[in-house]
């Protein structure tokens, strides 16, 4: 059955940024996700990309920030994760450098950033197992002490990816349900003045 | 591939005087030539250095830039003391990463060939971060180094020489801070509030007036939004254009070096037109918002063209027959005499705005400034790259004009802080003016103060002898 209209109406946007080392596959991630793609040779990002998926089940619609990972585009960074729902902090489990990288940057999320956003740390390149330098307790502790969510995923193989995101998508704070005309005048008013407020800005 | 000496004549600065003009009007004729289609790829090999000033750009070759890296404790230290930004182990591992995931878009770069490409690329990238280890590895750069790769396709070499070149001009925005960029894209928004208010105004309320979303474009040169053949093209009419460019500008800007006496008599031109340097000094030191006083030492068909009051084809025409006349013995040398390095004209900036403007369309039915990154994202591949020269100089010369009229154009004008580069670079060839004030916005002190120095009589200090 179709949702109902008001349903429909309150489809949450939700702002998610992608953070990490350069090559610890956050593209791959962000392409493996919404168009379901991987490839082999994935080109570095310069500046960022932006792509957007929705998920009908849980009524939101991710507008997603994939961003450069060298130190050097840093100065960028915070245009992109200004006032971002949640953020994805990806390293590669076969670099101990982009682990600590990832560190730096919940370092910076906790400091600079939203502090009601939700943060998850993903472990990418499960797939290397062989090839693995971080290991799981390691980085599971380290989530656990700041709070955030943590999965091992691999862009290559779709492992976790889809669950990566939704469990995000589920932890979002829930928009306001109830209907702003039944509460009281104040609110209706105060939202006639923002109303009005926006009418001048335009002109 | 050993063409240098064949070409090597043609290099600006190292003919003599008399000959300069001459050879300033045919290098104008064969620019205008690639401006206009772009160059064959039998003579794109042979004639990139030249449009790159390969002659002018020193350093070590490859081979022995390669040694060095070969050896880590040495390449660390060689690194560290050049001003390395991070470990030379980072930066070696960076240039591994990202050359391993260049896409596979040429033959060299697929299937069994793939490694060997990949391998050289990692050598071109190894030896540019040990020649300018302030930039060191900035990604972005292996996908710069590919046409070069693929111009030379036996020659590492003479691929990192041009390459290097290429760097030399863009460099600034591969710094920490990222500064070139920045005013870029600044650039970007000023050029297209010129020559499209509307779109300009369109972003600007969705909130994409920053031009964030072309970052991409500029930092690579369109490299992303081209197939390689129409890149190699677009690079190089942009380079004619760009040179030409500054050619006309030279032309018309303010004459503080002469190398022959009195060359105005020559000419003809009224005495009252030229400006002594140290007059002319004065007065942009005095008045900072004033331009310099223009002086032409050319004949008054060419300032005439130069104003632009006649049209372009009947412009082409005065020039070509103002080429087909003997040089008279003596002639004056005109303002391009030997060893005035001009101010470097980049057109990319206009490139963009005009790749931008053909999709104007889909720009505005743009809601956000998302929905305009998402469409950059997918830029519809350039085609036409000699007609988005042809545009993107349009739109400079509007610019520029506006900015002579008004001199409050961001982009090309010359401020009084301008003024001030433009005179230090005249005399650079005179003046014994450190390297480091040759480029840069880091000059303008340095130039400030030379200036300064000539000013108060102190110039002999400078004089080469």
């Amino acid at each position: 059955m179709a949702a109902p209209v008001s349903e429909l109406a309150q489809q949450q946007t939700a702002k998610l940024v992608l953070l990490g080392e350069m090559g610890s596959g956050k593209s791959s991630l962000v392409l493996r996700y919404v168009k379901g793609q991987f490839f082999d040779y994935q080109a570095s990002t310069v500046g960022a990309a932006f792509l957007t998926k929705t998920l009908p089940d849980l009524n939101v619609k991710f507008e997603i920030w994939d961003t450069a990972g060298q130190e050097r585009y840093h100065s960028l960074a915070p245009m992109y994760y200004r006032g971002a729902a949640a953020a994805i902090i990806v390293y590669d489990i076969t670099s101990p450098d982009s682990f600590t990288r990832a560190k730096s940057w919940v370092r910076e999320l906790q400091r600079q950033g939203n502090p009601a956003m939700i943060m998850a740390l993903a472990g990418n390149k499960a797939d290397l197992e062989s090839q693995r330098a971080v290991s799981v307790e390691e980085a599971q502790a380290y989530a656990a002490e700041n709070g955030l969510y943590y999965l091992e995923t691999s862009a290559k193989t779709a492992a976790n990816v889809n669950e990566l995101f939704e469990e995000i998508a589920r932890k979002l704070p829930k928009p306001e349900a109830a209907p702003r005309q039944v509460q009281g005048g104040g609110i209706v008013l105060e939202n006639q003045q923002a109303q009005d407020r926006r009418k001048g800005a335009c002109c | 591939m050993n063409f240098t000496q064949n070409f090597w004549p043609l290099k600006r600065n190292a003919v003599q005087p008399k000959d300069t003009r001459a050879i300033n009007k045919a290098r104008d004729a064969s620019w205008q030539s690639v401006r206009s289609k772009g160059l064959s790829p039998a003579l794109r090999a042979h004639l990139w250095p030249h449009f790159l000033d390969v002659s002018t750009h020193g350093g070590c070759p490859l081979s022995e830039l390669v040694a060095v890296a070969n050896d880590h404790v040495s390449a660390q230290a060689f690194y560290a003391a050049k001003g390395g930004t991070e470990s030379w182990q980072e930066t070696a591992s960076r240039i591994a990463r990202d050359a391993e995931r260049i896409r596979d878009e040429t033959d060299t770069l697929r299937g069994d060939q793939r490694a060997d490409g990949i391998a050289r690329v990692k050598r071109v990238l190894i030896a540019y971060a040990l020649h300018d280890c302030a930039v060191g590895y900035c990604q972005g750069m292996a996908d710069l180094a590919v046409p070069f790769l693929e111009l030379y396709p036996t020659d590492d070499e003479m691929a990192f020489t041009v390459f290097r070149a290429f760097m030399a001009r863009v460099r600034e925005n591969f710094l920490p801070g990222m500064l070139g960029i920045q005013r870029q894209l600044q650039q970007l928004g000023g050029a297209l509030g010129h020559v499209d208010i509307e779109l300009h105004r369109h972003l600007v309320k969705i909130g994409a007036g920053n031009y964030i979303f072309a970052f991409q474009m500029l930092f690579l040169h369109l490299k992303r939004e081209s197939s390689l053949p129409n890149l190699l093209t677009l690079w190089e009419c942009m380079w004619a254009c760009e040179d030409l460019l500054a050619q006309e500008q030279r032309r018309c800007e303010p004459l503080v070096c002469r190398q022959q006496t009195s060359p105005a008599a020559a000419h003809g031109v009224p005495e009252t037109l030229l400006t002594p340097p140290s007059a002319a000094v004065a007065e942009s030191i005095t008045e900072p918002q004033q331009p310099v006083a223009l002086v032409c030492v050319n004949d008054g068909q060419e300032r005439e063209g130069i104003t632009g009051s006649k049209q372009p084809s009947a412009r082409e025409a005065a020039r070509e027959e103002d080429q087909q006349q003997p040089l008279a013995a003596g002639t004056a040398v005109e303002a391009t005499v030997v060893g005035i390095p001009a101010a470097r004209v980049y057109l990319c900036v206009y490139v963009v705005a005009a790749a931008l403007r053909r999709e104007r369309k889909a720009l505005l039915a743009c809601g956000s400034m998302e929905e305009v990154l998402q469409f950059v994202n997918k830029f519809p591949s350039l085609n036409d790259v000699v007609g988005l020269v042809h545009d993107a100089e349009h739109i400079y010369k509007k610019c520029e004009g506006s900015a002579r009229g008004q001199q409050q154009c961001g982009g090309p004008a010359l401020s009084g802080l301008g003024n001030l580069c433009i005179l230090a670079n005249c005399f650079r060839p005179l003046l014994r003016l450190s390297q480091d004030m040759a480029t840069g916005p880091e000059m303008t002190s340095a130039a400030r103060m030379a200036v300064v120095d000539i000013l108060a009589g102190r110039s002999a200090q400078y004089l080469a002898q």
